[in-house]
């Protein structure tokens, strides 16, 4: 132990060391001003007197300090709860439905004996290059599936994706070795009891990765809302946002009368971006934990 | 082997997969069964035409129970399901049938809606939601004998002119709106900083508005003098807006003829190639002066705030080319409470030119799809929503007493806070059913509005461009490649962001000819002489 210090402590000595570390501090010190710098500016926006952001733009520190932009959005909390509620909810069950279903295609994928297992790929592989077209999905969906005006419409269409499928196979041969299985199988354990307690724990990283990738399509979807959602109860957070920067830039391009005050319109969009990204944001520092996994298990094995 | 097989199949799904994107884009699959729908329920109109009924629904039957569904543009306000419910409630009464009213937003959903059939019973339309492409590609149902059996009322409450005005190809496929409206340009300023700075009286001189720019330039450096911004217009590419302010010198048919045409209202079957005219290049360079001048920022082309938000924060002194006499009404009641000191100005163009044109009766519409289930009740909920006070009041203004209140003056007054209103005045932007004789208006923007109208009304006549339903097929990809050019060469010009105005328009033309500008042209004046010959338009005299 206090050998290896010692050799830290030469290392860091020697003058190469000291400037790469300087190098190395500043660029990572540049690359996060340059990563905070648009959030930081988003937020003190956010809190921008509208008019003093129109005319006088964005700026670190807010010139001119109102929460108008969070008082018009939170006018009537039950809508933007009940659209933080619904998006929430598809997230959690999109995104444990979808591991679930995709760590299984994956794994079966992958696996030397499955006799076809070429030829599902492929068709699965197929439907990313080519496909029927929106209009044709948009029938199947809403006129054979009858997904109008349900939960279902916001979630099933993304359980699998195809991109994501092929990464899961990819990892879990990298990661798996046949003779692990094989082993567990010699011992007796069944499939499942094999993809359960032996597989998933080895692809935790991958899982987390999938599973980040999901959530935030979840997190995001708006698209589907838009096309299958015509209940304002059921939209989306990212939807339900959408929709009332458009009623209120609707109402004033149409000269619809909207009363003497004027909206918070640059600042509100500001505010949207802030309360959208909010929760999501939380996701990345339980998930990174399995991200350094990830590297460090490739690291470990070169 | 097996890579044979594989490219067997391969092939074999991508010839599937064309197939069936050609079935699904080319909606043949459901006009088949539109063209199935419509002659059999244009059989049982007649069956029950002939039986007799008597009242509400006249001939049609209404004694199965059945379910409505309506779309209209926008977004649905907060209360919007209140609303419907009471909706449905009065259709259950009068047309035994619920109602359900859904809203899209972009012109992407309506395609959807209506290529993939989905069932819809009456639905908004409008020229500048592609009416003619639809009507002309079968979506919607032919009105001309199947709406005076199904509803006498509103075949009589629609004039003459207006149906034949709604005509694609010969036969109608939308009922217009009546009420008569004018959206004009204008120019926008601020009368208070005129009379602080003592300059000119705005007239219709174009000097006036120079001199007002000019001084506003001099006395307020902090402000712009006014924001003008590219924006698109549809598919003829992208423009800047200062397109717009000539408006208020040419008598043409209107400033959107696409492809540098030029329609002069006064003899509509002249036909000038705009853009090689001497006009052209001296009002672009007037814009150049007026960009050089510093009336504009130099990176204006870059620039997307709305003008409108920049001029009520004070950012900008005027607007070249404002919209619309309600926008302009509601704008005067917004900066009375926003910023008392001020004084607004607003100089349509049409006043300039002395030349008012109404909104073609396509503006605004009702359509019932082919792809309806109950086509007739279409209609008949129409006619209540355009000539029963009481489902006008309800599906444009809401519950009387709880959305909105009628003052004793007879004005609309929005119960509460009107932002905070759960459904305002007009929320369901059903504006094709608007009824002059129903019509309330708030007092703020009332007494503006019906002056400007009234003033219209004094030089007014008929709109004889925007029906013209242009048939884009023998130009298409000319017509793509020209937008292109337009957005990327145009918008410079009339921003008087270029060195040499000259220079740059033969550029223009130039690229603009390689991509197929004779072609186009040709085509659309040989169809727009047709169109004029069809019409019977005559030659007028603009006082």
């Amino acid at each position: 132990m206090v050998q290896t210090a010692s050799v830290q402590k030469k290392i860091r000595r020697t003058p190469s060391t000291i400037t790469f570390n300087i190098i190395a501090y500043t660029f990572v010190l540049l690359l996060s001003i340059v990563c905070v710098f648009p959030l930081v500016l988003i937020v003190s926006g956010s809190f921008t007197q509208n008019s003093i952001l129109v005319r006088e733009g964005y700026r670190l520190v807010p010139a001119a300090f109102s929460t108008d932009a969070y008082a018009e959005l939170f006018k009537y909390p039950e809508g933007i709860i009940r659209a933080y509620g619904s998006t929430i909810l598809c997230t959690i069950i999109g995104t444990a439905l979808g591991l679930f279903v995709m760590s299984m295609t994956g794994y079966v994928l992958q696996r030397k004996d499955f006799l076809y297992r070429n030829r599902v790929s492929f068709l699965i592989y197929f439907t990313t290059i080519f496909g029927g077209g929106m209009v044709p999905w948009y029938i199947l969906l809403s006129q054979y599936l009858h997904l109008n005006n349900s939960y279902v419409a916001r979630v099933f269409p993304l359980l699998m994706t195809p991109f994501l499928i092929i990464l899961m196979r990819t990892f879990i041969s990298s990661s798996c070795p046949a003779a692990v299985i094989e082993s567990a199988k010699i011992d007796g354990a069944g499939d499942f009891k094999i993809f359960i307690s032996i597989v998933l724990p080895i692809i935790g990283p991958g899982l987390a990765t999938v599973g980040l990738f999901l959530a935030l399509a979840y997190w995001n979807e708006w698209y589907l809302t838009s096309l299958f959602i015509t209940d304002r109860e059921m939209y989306s957070l990212q939807y339900y946002l959408y929709d009332m920067l458009n009623s209120s830039r609707f109402a004033q391009e149409m000269g619809m009368y909207l009363g003497d005050r004027e909206l918070p319109s640059e600042s509100i969009k500001m505010a949207m971006v802030v309360v959208v990204t909010g929760p999501i944001i939380f996701l990345y520092p339980f998930v990174q934990k399995y991200f350094v996994a990830g590297i460090a298990i490739g690291s470990v094995k070169g | 082997m097996k890579k044979r097989m594989v490219c067997l199949l391969l092939a074999a799904v991508m010839c599937l997969s064309l197939l069936t994107a050609c079935g699904g884009n080319g909606s043949s699959g459901s006009s088949s069964k539109a063209e199935s729908s419509k002659s059999g329920s244009s059989e049982s109109g007649e069956d029950s035409g002939e039986a007799s009924a008597g009242e509400t629904g006249g001939t049609v039957d209404l004694s199965k129970k059945s379910h409505l569904i309506m779309w209209s543009p926008g977004t649905p306000s907060r209360d919007h399901n209140r609303i419907v419910e009471k909706l449905s409630a009065l259709t259950e009464r009068d047309l035994n049938a619920d109602l359900e009213w859904n809203r899209f937003v972009d012109t992407a959903k309506l395609n959807l809606l209506l290529s993939s059939g989905e069932p819809i019973d009456l639905i908004y339309t409008a020229n500048y939601q592609n009416y003619a492409v639809y009507a002309a590609k079968d979506a919607f149902r032919p009105l001309d004998e199947f709406l005076p059996g199904v509803s006498p009322a509103l075949d009589e409450y629609v004039s003459d002119e207006m149906w034949d005005a709604a005509r694609v190809n010969g036969t109608i496929y939308m009922v217009p709106c009546m009420w008569p409206e004018w959206v004009p340009y204008g120019f926008l300023w601020r009368e208070d900083l005129r009379k602080k700075y003592n300059l000119p009286e705005i007239t219709d001189d174009i000097s006036t508005i120079e001199a007002y720019m000019e001084g506003i330039k001099q006395n307020e450096p902090d402000m712009q003098v006014t924001g003008e911004v590219v924006s698109t217009y549809g598919s003829i590419g992208s423009h800047f807006t200062t397109w717009e302010f000539l408006d208020r010198k040419y008598k043409w048919a209107d400033f959107r003829v696409p492809y540098g045409l030029y329609i002069d209202y006064q003899d509509p079957t002249k036909v000038i190639d705009w853009w090689e005219t001497e006009e052209f290049a001296e009002d672009m360079k007037m814009f150049k002066r007026w960009a050089d001048a510093g009336y504009w920022s130099r990176s204006s082309l870059a620039n997307t705030e709305s003008k409108q938000n920049a001029f009520e924060a004070g950012k900008i002194a005027c607007d070249l080319a404002f919209n619309s006499p309600s926008g302009y009404a509601n704008l005067v009641s917004r900066v009375a409470a926003s910023h008392p000191d001020w004084e607004l100005g607003w100089q349509p163009h049409y006043r300039v030119k002395n030349l008012a044109t109404p909104n073609h009766a396509t503006q605004n519409g009702m359509s019932i799809p082919n792809s309806a289930n109950e086509p007739e009740r279409g209609v008949l909920l129409l006619e209540k929503l355009v000539l029963d006070e009481e489902y006008f009041r309800l599906s444009q203004y809401g519950e009387e007493g709880v959305d909105y209140n009628i003052s004793d003056e007879g004005y609309y007054e929005a119960i509460g806070d009107s932002t905070t209103a759960g459904f305002p005045r007009e929320a369901g932007s059903l504006w094709s059913t608007r009824n002059t004789e129903f019509m309330l208006y708030p007092e703020a923007t009332a007494k503006i509005l019906s002056e400007l109208n009234a003033e219209f009304e004094t030089y007014t006549y008929p709109n004889i461009w925007t029906g013209f339903a242009e048939d884009t097929t023998p130009y298409q990809s000319e017509k793509a490649a020209l937008a292109n050019v337009i957005t990327e060469y145009l918008p410079p010009i009339q921003a008087g962001l270029v060195d040499d105005v000259d220079a740059a328009i033969a550029e223009f033309l130039e690229k603009a000819k390689v991509a197929g500008l004779d072609k186009i042209r040709e085509e659309y004046k040989k169809q727009w002489l047709a169109y004029v010959e069809e019409h019977n338009i005559q030659p007028v005299t603009v006082k």
